[in-house]
């Protein structure tokens, strides 16, 4: 028999020799090749040694509340409510923040700049002087039209 | 529930965006002069501080700035009416695409050619034209008695003043 620990199956082939769920035939292949492998026999000592410690009499006798499921699920799905809660609350309280402080952060004040130019107006001295040609253009009609 | 949420995040937001240091932010009282027509850059330049007012000046040569004030005081002259007249007008022309404000620059210079009784009777022609519902101009100015009383010349520049007659 190839060894199991060098096969991509070899782990489900130990884990159900522990669990007594091979076939006979290859269950008996197996322990043929546990006694020349020491590594296969370790992993299959220590599945072993799990299936015992499960097989054990005190896990059987825990009593078992009838409503553990129920209470268990309950227990589950508040857990699972309180952390949407808090995701809803806290969503909105985020975006109203950093609206706040888009809104109300200080603009930098540009007249305290070490080498600050003055600021220039918007408005260009010569779209003064178009506009005084263009009126002085329809001041000619003389009419309130 | 989630509607009441939301109503007072509206409330939150809004008394955010109205917030002193939103609001400086705004330009100055622009929805009520807007109003009252009072955005030619002639009135712009008015409404800055005097100190603005400076440094945009110094930007033209000494001749150029004396004139350019003294065109300005001029304008400061006239009476209330016609300076609002003239602002309405101007903004009507400016609201145009450049190629028709050509038009009707042009149209108004073939005006002040005509001799003066001639631009009374175009004047008047304007006048009753901008009375009138938009839609009843055009009748007007097929009319006989349109093509009657005026010249060819004189009926263009009319139909080229059009636009920056008021609409109704």
């Amino acid at each position: 028999m190839r060894c199991p620990l060098e096969c991509d199956a070899g782990a489900e082939l130990i884990v159900g020799y522990g669990a007594r769920t091979l076939d006979p035939d290859i269950a008996a292949e197996f322990e043929r090749h546990i006694d020349s492998c020491d590594a296969c026999c370790k992993v299959a000592a220590a599945q072993k040694a799990v299936w015992e410690a499960l097989d054990d009499a005190e896990w059987r006798d825990l009593p078992v509340s009838p409503d553990f499921d129920r209470r268990l699920f309950q227990r589950i799905h508040s857990r699972e409510q309180r952390r949407w809660w808090l995701w809803r609350a806290l969503i909105p309280l985020a975006a109203c923040m950093a609206l706040a402080a888009v809104i109300l952060m200080p603009q930098p004040d540009r007249s305290r700049a070490p080498h600050a130019q003055p600021p220039q107006p918007a408005l260009q001295i010569e779209q003064v002087e178009h506009a005084l040609d263009d009126m002085d253009l329809l001041n000619q009609l003389g009419a309130p039209i | 529930m989630f509607v009441r949420k939301r109503s007072v995040l509206a409330v939150i937001a809004m008394a955010l965006l109205a917030s002193p240091a939103a609001l400086a932010r705004r330009p100055p009282g622009t929805r009520s002069e807007r109003a009252a027509g009072l955005k030619t850059p002639i009135d712009e330049f008015q409404r800055m501080s005097p100190e603005q007012q400076q440094r945009a000046l110094e930007r033209l040569p000494p001749g150029q700035r004396q004139k350019l004030q003294e065109r300005l005081q001029r304008f400061n002259r006239l009476p209330p009416e016609q300076r609002q007249t003239l602002r309405n007008l101007y903004n009507r022309l400016h609201e145009l695409p450049a190629s028709q404000q050509e038009s009707v620059r042009k149209a108004i210079n073939r005006f002040s050619e005509q001799a003066p009784e001639r631009q009374q009777a175009l004047r008047d022609e304007l006048r009753s034209l901008s009375a009138l519902p938009e839609q009843d101009r055009e009748m007007r100015i097929a009319s006989r008695e349109f093509r009657n009383s005026l010249s060819r010349r004189e009926q263009g520049i009319v139909r080229d003043m059009l636009p920056v007659l008021p609409s109704h």
